[in-house]
C-alpha cells in the first residue's frame, strides 16, 4: 500500500519522517518527499486556514539574533518602502 | 498583578525551535493562556509581530506574502481574543536606543504591570518592570486573594470601551453638562422604565435634590430607617428636618411597614425607605400608608439599582427614586456620581434647576439650589458600564444564589429575598452570632468582608440631639451587632464561595 499525505509544515513533516522512520525495519519506506505544497497555496483556503492556522504558522527558523539586529532594521525599512509608507 | 507579554515570548510560543530552546516561556505563556485575566500585549508589540512572523513565513515555508498576512492576522485574532490590549501611553520616556522597549515599559507602566521578557537589554535597563518567564513562574499568585468589590477587573474588562469614551470626552473638553449626560440620562430611562432620569453629583445629593423638589424645609418629620448609611438621615437633618426612625424588618433589614404608621403625625411630609443591601422594602404596604396619610415617598436606592419590587424597576417606585454610582455600588463610576428618578415631569424640571444653583435660565435663580451636576466624565463611565450591565446584575444574582447554597447548613442566618423583590445584591451580607472572630478568622485566610452598618443611626453621635436612645430600636441593635458582608461582585468564582464557605465554617 502507498500513502500520500499533505504536510502543511515543515517541521511537522520532520516530526512525521522521524515517526516513519521507526518502521524501517518492518518494510516502511518513504518512496519520495515532494515539497509540492511549498509553492502552491490553493490549498490554503480561508476555511483550511481557520482550522489548521496554528500548525500552518509554525516555524522552526532561528531568528533570536534577527529581532532588533542591524539588517532588522534595514528590512523594516524596506518593508516601509514596499509598501509605500516612506 | 498585572503582567505583559512581551514580543520574544509571543514569538517563542509560534516557533518549534524556540519552544525546546526556551522552556520557560511556553511554560509562563501557557500559564497565562489558561488563567485569561490581567495579561497584556503592548499594542506597540502587533505589528512588530506581524513583521517578524510574515517575514519567516515567507521565508522558511515560502507562502507569499498575501498568505503570509493572512495567517498572521490568526495569530493577532488569537492574542487579542486571550489577552488584553495595554495602551502605549502619552507620557512614555523614550530611549532612542531601543525605542519598542520604551513603548512596552510606558505600556506597562500605564496599567501597573511586570514586562515578561527574555530581552536582557530590557531586563537588565528596566529591572524594577521587567521580569524573566523563570521569575513569572516562580513568583506568581497561587494565594487565595479574594477582592471584596473587585473594581480593578471590572475595568480591565470593559476598558476599551471606557478609553474611549473617556478619550472622547476628554478631546471635547465638555466636562460639564457635555453630551454623554443626556446621554446615559435617556439610558437610564430606558432602563428603569421611570420617565425622568437627571443625574447628579452623588447618592446623598440625589436625596436633597429630592427633598428640596418636595420642599422639605426646618421642622419637617421625615420617616426612615435607622439601619442605613449615615447619609439617609444626614440629609434630612441637613435641611433642617427631623429624621423620625422605624424599626427595620427582622428578615429584610429594610423599614418595617407595620411600624410606620404609629409615627406619623402633623409635621410628617415623607416616608423614606431604604432599599438595603440592593432590595426594595415592602413598596405595597408603605405606599398604602403614603396614599392614605397624603405623604410622599422617595426611595433610597443607593445600593439598588437594577432590582424590582412587583416587577417594577426600584428607580421607578415611590414619588422619587434615587440611586448612587459609588465606585463600590453595583453601578458605579470612578468617583461620585448618582441619580434621581421620577415620573412628574414637574419635579424632574424642578430638580434639574436645583442641580444647577436653582437657575431657570443662565444667571437667574428660581431657587435656592446647589452645584450638584454628574460631571460628562463620570456620565460616559457609567454609560460604559450600564450597557454591560443586565449582565453584571445577572452574575451578582448568581454568587449570592451560590453563597446562599453553600452556607446553607451554616450556623448564620442568610440574606431574605422577599418574593415580589430581586436585588441587585449590593452586598451579600449574613448574620453571624461571633462576628469579630470569624472575621479575623476570614481576615487570616486572605478573605475580607465589611460591616454595614455597625451602629445604627439612633446612636450615632450626631444625631443625639433627637433623644434616641440604646434599646429603642431593638432589631436595627442587634443586626448591627451580627452583621457581615462578604466579597461581593460579578466574578467571585465557584473555588472563591467554596473556599470562602469552608473558612466560615472553622
Amino acid at each position: 500500500m502507498q500513502l500520500i499525505i499533505d504536510i502543511p509544515s515543515t517541521s511537522l513533516g520532520d516530526k512525521i519522517i522521524q515517526i516513519l522512520n521507526a518502521f524501517k525495519n518492518d518494510g516502511v519506506k518513504i518512496k519520495k518527499q515532494v515539497e509540492s505544497q511549498k509553492n502552491d497555496e490553493s490549498l490554503l483556503t480561508k476555511e483550511y486556514i481557520k482550522e489548521n492556522w496554528r500548525e500552518l504558522v509554525m516555524t522552526s527558523g532561528d531568528s533570536s539574533d534577527y529581532y532588533k539586529s542591524d539588517q532588522y532594521y534595514e528590512d523594516r525599512a524596506k518593508d516601509y518602502e514596499e509598501r509605500g509608507k516612506i | 498583578m498585572n503582567y505583559l507579554l512581551d514580543v520574544n515570548i509571543i514569538l517563542d510560543y509560534f516557533n518549534d525551535r524556540r519552544r525546546e530552546q526556551f522552556k520557560t516561556s511556553i511554560e509562563a505563556f501557557n500559564y497565562c493562556y489558561e488563567k485569561n485575566e490581567n495579561i497584556f500585549l503592548s499594542s506597540s508589540s502587533f505589528d512588530n509581530i506581524a513583521f517578524l512572523k510574515i517575514k519567516e513565513l515567507k521565508e522558511e515555508k515560502g507562502y507569499s506574502t498575501k498568505k503570509s498576512k493572512e495567517l498572521v492576522a490568526e495569530i493577532i485574532n488569537f492574542l487579542i481574543d486571550k489577552f488584553k490590549i495595554a495602551k502605549t501611553p502619552s507620557y512614555m520616556e523614550i530611549d532612542y536606543e531601543d525605542i519598542e522597549d520604551s513603548q512596552i515599559i510606558a505600556s506597562a507602566k500605564a496599567i501597573n504591570a511586570k514586562v515578561i521578557t527574555r530581552d536582557k537589554g530590557m531586563l537588565k535597563k528596566y529591572s524594577n518592570i521587567a521580569i524573566t518567564p523563570q521569575d513569572f513562574l516562580e513568583n506568581r499568585e497561587n494565594k487565595n486573594n479574594i477582592d471584596f468589590a473587585n473594581l480593578k477587573k471590572q475595568y480591565f474588562m470593559y476598558q476599551p470601551e471606557l478609553e474611549e469614551e473617556m478619550d472622547k470626552v476628554l478631546n471635547n473638553s465638555s466636562y460639564i453638562m457635555g453630551s454623554a449626560v443626556k446621554e446615559l440620562e435617556e439610558n437610564l430611562e430606558t432602563f428603569t422604565g421611570a420617565k425622568n432620569a437627571i443625574t447628579c453629583s452623588s447618592g446623598t445629593d440625589a436625596l436633597l435634590l429630592a427633598m428640596m423638589a418636595l420642599d422639605i424645609e426646618p421642622d419637617d418629620e421625615v420617616i426612615t430607617t435607622p439601619f442605613t448609611f449615615i447619609a439617609t438621615a444626614e440629609t434630612i437633618a441637613f435641611l433642617g428636618a427631623k429624621p423620625i426612625f422605624v424599626d427595620i424588618d427582622e428578615k429584610t433589614y429594610n423599614i418595617d411597614p407595620s411600624k410606620i404608621e404609629e409615627k406619623i403625625t402633623s409635621k410628617t411630609k415623607v416616608i423614606m425607605p431604604v432599599s438595603l443591601y440592593g432590595q426594595a422594602s415592602d413598596m405595597e404596604a408603605i405606599e398604602a400608608i403614603a396614599k392614605k396619610h397624603n405623604l410622599k415617598v422617595i426611595v433610597d436606592g443607593a445600593q439598588s439599582f437594577g432590582s424590582s419590587f412587583n416587577g417594577v424597576s426600584d428607580s421607578n417606585l415611590g414619588d422619587i427614586s434615587t440611586t448612587s454610582f459609588f465606585p463600590a455600588k453595583p453601578l458605579g463610576c470612578f468617583g461620585d456620581g448618582g441619580a434621581v428618578f421620577t415620573n412628574s415631569d414637574e419635579l424632574a424640571q424642578k430638580i434639574k434647576s436645583l442641580r444647577v444653583h436653582g437657575q431657570s435660565k443662565r444667571y437667574h435663580h428660581k431657587y435656592i439650589g446647589m452645584g450638584g451636576r454628574m460631571d460628562t466624565l463620570q456620565c460616559a463611565i457609567v454609560d460604559v458600564k450600564l450597557k454591560h450591565y443586565k449582565k453584571d446584575l445577572a452574575l451578582r444574582q448568581e454568587v449570592a444564589s451560590k453563597y446562599s447554597e453553600a452556607l446553607k447548613d451554616k450556623e448564620l442566618v442568610l440574606p431574605f429575598l422577599d418574593e415580589r423583590a430581586t436585588s441587585a445584591f449590593a452586598q451579600y451580607s449574613v448574620r453571624v452570632k461571633d462576628r469579630d472572630a470569624v472575621q479575623a478568622r476570614l481576615k487570616e485566610q486572605g478573605i475580607p468582608t465589611a460591616v454595614h452598618y455597625p451602629m445604627p443611626l439612633h446612636l450615632q453621635e450626631c444625631f443625639a440631639y433627637l433623644g434616641y436612645k440604646k434599646g429603642d430600636f431593638p432589631i436595627s441593635e442587634a443586626v448591627s451587632e451580627e452583621i457581615m458582608s462578604l466579597p461581593m461582585n460579578p466574578y467571585v468564582s465557584d473555588d472563591e464561595i467554596e473556599y470562602i464557605s469552608n473558612v466560615i465554617k472553622g
